[in-house]
This record gives C-alpha cells, structure tokens and sequence, in this order.
C-alpha cells in the first residue's frame, strides 16, 4: 500500500522575539490510507506543531524544512487554490475544545452545512439531510433538532460529536485528530472516543491521533509515534510499543504509567524535566535523562533507524534490547 | 459590570443583566430618537418657515406663536432649530457612515492579511493621526470651498484611523480565535471566513465606536460651521445659529446662541452616554 500522508524530515522555527525558535526538529513519518498512527508525547513535544503544519495552521512567520508528502504531492508548496482544494475535500481536524471550535453565533445547523454549501456546491436542503445523517451516525438522535440550535446549548461531549460530524461531513481521507478527548469528563470520552473509532474505521479513513494517553493511543491506533523535544525517537506497531519498546524514552513512559492491576506505593518517574526543543544540543535529545547515557550519546544525534519492525532513534537500541524494562521497574511494582 | 472576580457569569445572571433596566441609556435613547425624529419631519413639525423673515418680530422672547422667540431678522427660532437638526444630524451621520465602513473593512483586511498590507496601512493611518480633524477640515474647505461635502469628506478621513486602528486590534484578536481557525481548517474561502464569522463577532465593537464617534463628529461639525466654513447662512445649522446670535447676546438676546448650543451639548452628551452604556452593557471596551 502507498503511503497516503508521508512526513519527510519536517522542521519547523517558530518567530519569537524576532529569533527562530525551533519547535520540531525532525519528524519523519508515515501514514497509510485507513490507518490510524497515534502521536504520543509529552507537552511541548511538537505533536500538535506536526498536526498543525500539516494543515498548514502553523502561527505567522514559520518557518518549514522538509516535505509533507500527501499522495505525492507536496503540501508546504500548495499554492492557494490547492491548499483549500487539499482543506475542503481531503482533510479534516478535530480540535481539542470543541466550545472555542464553533462560531459560538451560528446554530449548529450553519455551521456543519456551510462547508458543504460553499465548497462542495451542495443545496442546502440536500446539505442538511446529509448533515443530519451524520449527525445520526455520531450518536445524536434527534439530529433535527440539534440543528437549530446553538452551541452554547449543547454539552461539551455532543459538540464534540458536532465536531467529529464536521469533519467526516466534507467525506475527507485523512482525519487529524488533536488530542480530541482531552476536555471532556471520562466517561464522555470514552464514548466520544468510541465513535470516533468506529466512524473511522467504517470509512477507512486515515488517522494522526494526537494524544497524551498512552493506553488510549494503543486501543485506537495501529501504530504509534513516540515524539519527545521536537524529534519522533519512535515508531512501532501499537501492540509491540507496549512491550518491547525500543527506546529508552518510550521504555520510561511506559514504566510510569499507573497500573490499576497492582498498587504502587509511588508512581515511578523518568528523572529530569522534559527538554523542550530549543534547547536541544548536540547529540541525542534524550541524553540528559537517559540512564543508558554514553559518550557517543552527548556527541552525537542518533538517526531513526529500523529497529525489529519499527523504527527508533537511539544510538544503543540495538544492543539494549530487552534490557530497557528491567531499567525502568523502579518503583512500579511494589 | 456582570462579570466578577474573573468567573463566568451563570445564565441567570446573563438573563438578570438582560431584564436590568439602564435609565441612563433609556432616557439618552430616548433623546436621541426624539431629536432623529424632528430632523425627519420638521417640515411637517415646524410652526413656520425657518427662513422667513419677520423685521417687525425681531428678537423676541417667547411667544404663543414663537414659543423659543425670534432671531435679530424675525425669524422663528423653534423652527430654525427643527430644520437645523436635519444638517446638524445628518453631516455627523454621513461621516460616521463612511469613516466606520471604510475602517471597518481596513481593519478587517489588515488583520486577516498580516504582513505587508498591515504595515503599510497602519503607517498610513499613522501618518493621517498626526492631522486634528479639524485641521484637515480647514484645509479642505480651503481647497474645495465652503459647504457641507468638503468637511464631511475632510472629517470622514480623519475619524478612519480611529475607527480603523481600535477595530484592528479586535478583528486581530478576533481572527485567532480557534472558530476562526476551525473555519480556515474547513478550506472556507476568506470571504466566507470573514464576511460572515469575523464581521458579525466584531459588530458590537463596530456599532459601539460609531455611536461614540457621533457625537465627536456633531461637535466638529457644528465647529466649522460656527467658524463659517460649513453650510452656507440662509440655510440652518446649529453650529452656525450659534455663529449667528453672538452679537444679539451683547443686546441681551441670547435666545438664538443658547439654544443650539444646549441642542448640540445635549445630544453630543447622549451619544456618547449611550455608546459608553451599551459598551458596557455588551461587554465591549473600546480602546
């Protein structure tokens, strides 16, 4: 299968105070149609800078490196009728707040038809019929009625279900998902979560999920891309990221989640703080927190490399197989 | 204000902020329509003609059939101020109207655009700050000639980087707002994008800054006409009966000087009041 969304080496400098400031060194990636690729990091990782360039949302006066490779073509050089050929047919975004998403002005009627309407020269009785079968797709049930109203009407879980509506609603290939759940209560997010899940895959859409959890990112997606300081450090299949991680970084993660199965007296901690990525040196992002840290590692960035299947950015992995859990069972199983 | 402390007001707060009558506001309302409505039907309201002479009812004081008195040519001063107010509302209006449209669209365009064009236009707005509307209005009377289309031009310039620069600041705020963005993420052409998410969210500014404009414009208004520069004497204006009556307050007539001049002090108070009012009753702050 080709690749549907292919990230080559993309870097991107934010202005701040006139300076460029990096925010991505280097993400590398690829996304095949009706795939779900989970991006996982800390804050400040550059996950929502990766989502945001490729839809070329990046905040005036970046600057990009690199190529993002959509079917081949390359969209930092659309030029403005592609770009909003590429926004209105091919891509769609979910936001993290839904509330701040929607003119909060406009009924939800409006504003899930006026992309239609617009761009996809729809009538708007056909837009709205359309509209409201999504809306029954998501899990509204009386979609009739939820179109006349506001948003400031709705709960912040059926926005976001106006949000997932939206986005499928323009019939795109690629649905970039930015941290989608994250402002909702628990149980809203799981269900949100849950139809998001399964309108993607009943319409075999590909997807970045942007996502600070972990086990939420290994439910819905079949491969996940670790990000830490602006470079993806790895890129594995879901289900063997969890475990046999290859890098340290993602090894530490995954030693410092809780466990609901086994009571720890403390949460295990990877030591340090999380660099951010303009402060990143020479050699590996990762070395100022890395218990394998060697010389080579200070000197010298490591390149993402194949790895049994996947691919990781680390100088050691190879020869550290195996090892990296024992490093990392701290505290997490008292 | 309904909003304390920082926290969100509740739906019962927003609905009792709705029902709280603002008399304040009511009665500066109230004024204003009253006054927009003399202007509108003055020939059918007035008493008499305002430009008919009467030698032998000069500068009388309040009669039955001249009930604010006559000016020194016996013309009746109820009248004259009716027809006045046409003028003296409908200048500041024009100016307002094309001072807010033009800087509305300007503020608009530089916000969304960015780059070159906002640096450009809010130099050029710089430069025409440097200008007291007065002073441009005097130079444009001095090349184009008195009447009321060479100010009111003149004016309309020089209220543009006013309006311009506050509402660029809020349509700047307003554009990177998430909606505004979730709009870009939907391939929505800018048009779309601005014409009917960003304007309609910066109306409450838009509508506060002209009302507040108004009553600046009435004022400088009535100034180049009270310095002869503005519409020509047989016809009515406030600002020019204020011109007209001086002598006549010497020869202890003040009638025709006191009168338009509480008109133009009263309706400046009660645009701006309002405009002040319904900013905060929006929650708008201009500036």
């Amino acid at each position: 299968m080709s690749a549907l969304l292919e990230i080559q080496g993309l870097h991107v400098d934010l202005q701040v105070e006139g300076f460029p400031r990096p925010v991505i060194h280097d993400t590398t990636l690829a996304l095949d149609a009706g795939e779900a690729l989970g991006l996982v990091g800390e804050s400040g990782a550059g996950k929502s800078m990766t989502v945001r360039a490729i839809m070329r949302l990046l905040p005036p006066g970046a600057q990009t490196q690199g190529r993002i490779l959509y079917e081949g073509e390359d969209v930092l050089a659309f030029d403005r009728g592609a770009l909003r050929r590429f926004l209105a047919g091919e891509a769609a975004m979910i936001f993290q707040d839904p509330t701040t998403h929607i003119n909060p002005v406009r009924t939800i009627g409006d504003f899930l038809t006026e992309a239609l309407i617009t761009n996809n020269d729809v009538k708007p009785a056909a837009a709205r019929s359309q509209v409201s079968a999504i809306l029954e797709d998501v899990g509204i049930a009386d979609a009739e009625r939820r179109l006349t109203q506001y948003p400031h009407e709705l709960s912040g879980g059926l926005l976001q279900r106006v949000m997932i509506a939206a986005a499928l609603a323009i019939k795109p290939r690629l649905l970039l998902a930015d941290e989608p759940t994250t402002s909702l209560d628990v149980t809203t997010q799981s269900e949100v979560m849950a139809i998001l899940d399964e309108q993607r895959r009943q319409r075999g859409l590909g997807m970045i999920f942007v996502t600070h959890d972990l086990e939420l990112a290994a439910a819905v997606c079949d491969r996940i891309a670790v990000m830490y300081a602006g470079f993806v450090v790895e890129d594995r299949r879901a289900e063997s990221l969890h475990e046999d991680a290859r890098h340290p970084y993602t090894a530490g993660l995954m030693a410092s989640r809780p466990s609901s199965a086994q009571r720890a007296a403390r949460l295990w901690a990877i030591p340090g703080r999380p660099l951010s990525a303009f402060e990143v040196g020479e050699g590996c992002c990762f070395a100022s927190r890395c218990p394998f840290v060697e010389e080579r590692c200070r000197a010298e960035a490591p390149a993402l490399t194949e790895l049994d299947g996947g691919r990781v950015r680390c100088h050691r992995a190879q020869e550290l197989r195996g090892r990296l859990s024992e490093a990392f069972t701290g505290g997490s199983d008292v | 204000m309904a909003v304390d402390a920082g926290f969100p007001e509740t739906i019962t707060q927003t609905k009792r902020r709705a029902r709280h009558v603002d008399w304040v506001m009511l009665v500066c309302a109230t004024f204003i329509v009253f006054v927009v409505v003399i202007a509108i039907f003055a020939p059918v309201l007035a008493p008499h003609d305002p430009n008919q002479v009467d030698i032998l009812s000069a500068s009388q004081g309040p009669s039955a059939s001249h009930p604010l008195g006559t000016d020194v040519l016996g013309r009746d001063l109820l009248s004259r101020l009716m027809y006045g107010a046409r003028l003296s509302l409908s200048g500041p209006a024009l100016i307002v109207v094309i001072s807010t449209v033009l800087g509305t669209f300007l503020a608009v365009a530089a916000a969304w655009m960015g780059g070159w064009f906002d640096g450009v236009s809010s130099r050029i707005l710089d430069i025409l700050f440097a200008f007291p509307g007065l002073i441009f209005a005097l130079l444009a009377v001095a090349i184009f000639g008195p009447g009321l289309v060479a100010p009111v031009i003149a004016l309309s310039i020089a209220y543009l980087p006013y309006d311009a620069r506050v509402l660029r600041s809020v349509a700047l705020r307003e554009r990177n707002l998430p909606y505004i963005q979730a709009c870009y993420v939907e391939g929505l052409p800018t048009r779309t994008i601005t014409g009917r998410h960003l304007l309609p969210n910066i109306m409450p500014f838009v509508i506060v800054q002209a009302t507040i404009s108004f009553g600046y414009a009435l004022v400088d208004l009535a100034a180049i006409s009270y310095l002869g520069l503005g519409v020509a004497p047989p016809a009515s204006e406030w600002g020019l009966m204020v011109a007209n009556g001086q002598a006549s307050i010497l020869t202890g007539h003040p009638q025709e000087s006191i009168y338009p001049g509480l008109l133009i002090v009263a309706t400046v108070v009660a645009f701006n009041l309002f405009g002040d009012r319904l900013a905060t009753r929006w929650s708008v702050t201009p500036k």
